[in-house]
């Protein structure tokens, strides 16, 4: 049970021109392992001013991802749905909140108000290497408590529904 | 001039029994570290034991800001995409170029092909659409 590394990168530099439209530059590259991925990333910021001079737009940024996948995937419980979430709230060390969400949380991890139930052990435990980890919000600001955790129910979008077979 | 990342954000996918995708997302505090390292799969497998779905796959993200951008001098005309043995790159093209014919867009930017070929990870060049 593993994620593994596909062995591909998708490098996107997003460029905006004089009138506000936006396109980006994007390269899917082989990558036949990770520490050749830094080399690469520095020829291609050093190409930037040549793509900048092509479109010219000015690049505003630039990122990287990489594509896993679960090599040992176990078949999911019947009646799982992943509309029903569990939600972490949790407050930064700067005093903002953000959250946290897992997919189709276990019915027995949730009581009959919907809230988590935080001392199940399995919860504890998460709960623990949560806030111990470096784990952090969009800002990059690091984890500085819990404040709550319940379920929540989110509807699906058309992208994450499942296709209609006929 | 591009700012150093300061997190690197993982997007697992879970799927359910009816086949629908969730998706759980954690950002781990890094500096110029790209891969989804040890401590975020980690906590991923930590999410997956409270979830009834299936983790199936995981993405890692990193973004790079860039600071003082310097100014946009036209417009982006169209998006050339240039085919190698092991890359695909999508092109912008400024909006003279972008009324050239492809074989002539191609001599335009022969340089940055060329130098694309001479990096090993891209291949050799295949053609342009």
């Amino acid at each position: 049970m593993a994620l593994v590394f596909q062995n591909i990168a998708t490098i996107t530099i997003p460029l905006v021109d004089e009138t506000g439209s936006s396109s980006q530059f994007q390269l899917n590259l082989q990558v036949a392992n990770l520490a050749a991925l830094p080399s690469i990333i520095a020829a291609i910021i050093g190409a930037v001013p040549g793509i900048e001079a092509l479109s010219s737009a000015s690049a505003t940024g630039l990122s990287i991802t990489l594509p896993y996948r679960e090599d040992d995937v176990t078949p999911p419980r019947a009646g799982s749905r992943v509309e029903r979430r569990g939600v972490w709230d949790l407050i930064n060390v700067r005093g903002n909140r953000f959250s946290i969400s897992i997919p189709s949380i276990r019915t027995d991890l949730v009581d009959s108000n919907g809230y988590i139930i935080r001392s199940n052990p399995l919860v504890v435990a998460f709960e623990q290497y949560l806030t111990a980890s470096t784990a952090c919000d969009s800002r990059g600001v690091e984890i500085g408590g819990i404040v709550d955790a319940r379920e929540v129910y989110r509807r699906s979008t058309r992208t994450s529904r499942p296709p209609i077979r006929g | 001039m591009f700012y150093w990342p300061n997190y690197v954000a993982a997007t697992a996918f879970f799927q359910d029994a009816s086949g629908s995708i969730g998706r759980l997302r954690v950002r781990r505090a890094t500096d110029w570290d790209f891969a989804l390292g040890g401590v975020t799969a980690q906590l991923i497998y930590w999410a997956a034991g409270l979830s009834d779905a299936s983790l199936v796959r995981a993405n890692a993200y990193t973004r790079v800001r860039t600071i003082n951008p310097s100014p946009p001098t036209g417009r982006i005309g169209r998006e050339v995409t240039l085919v190698f043995n092991d890359a695909i790159i999508v092109l912008p093209v400024n909006e003279t170029l972008a009324t050239l014919p492809l074989d002539q867009i191609e001599d335009a930017i022969e340089t940055l092909i060329d130098l694309a070929e001479l990096a090993t990870y891209f291949g050799d060049y295949l053609g342009l659409i």
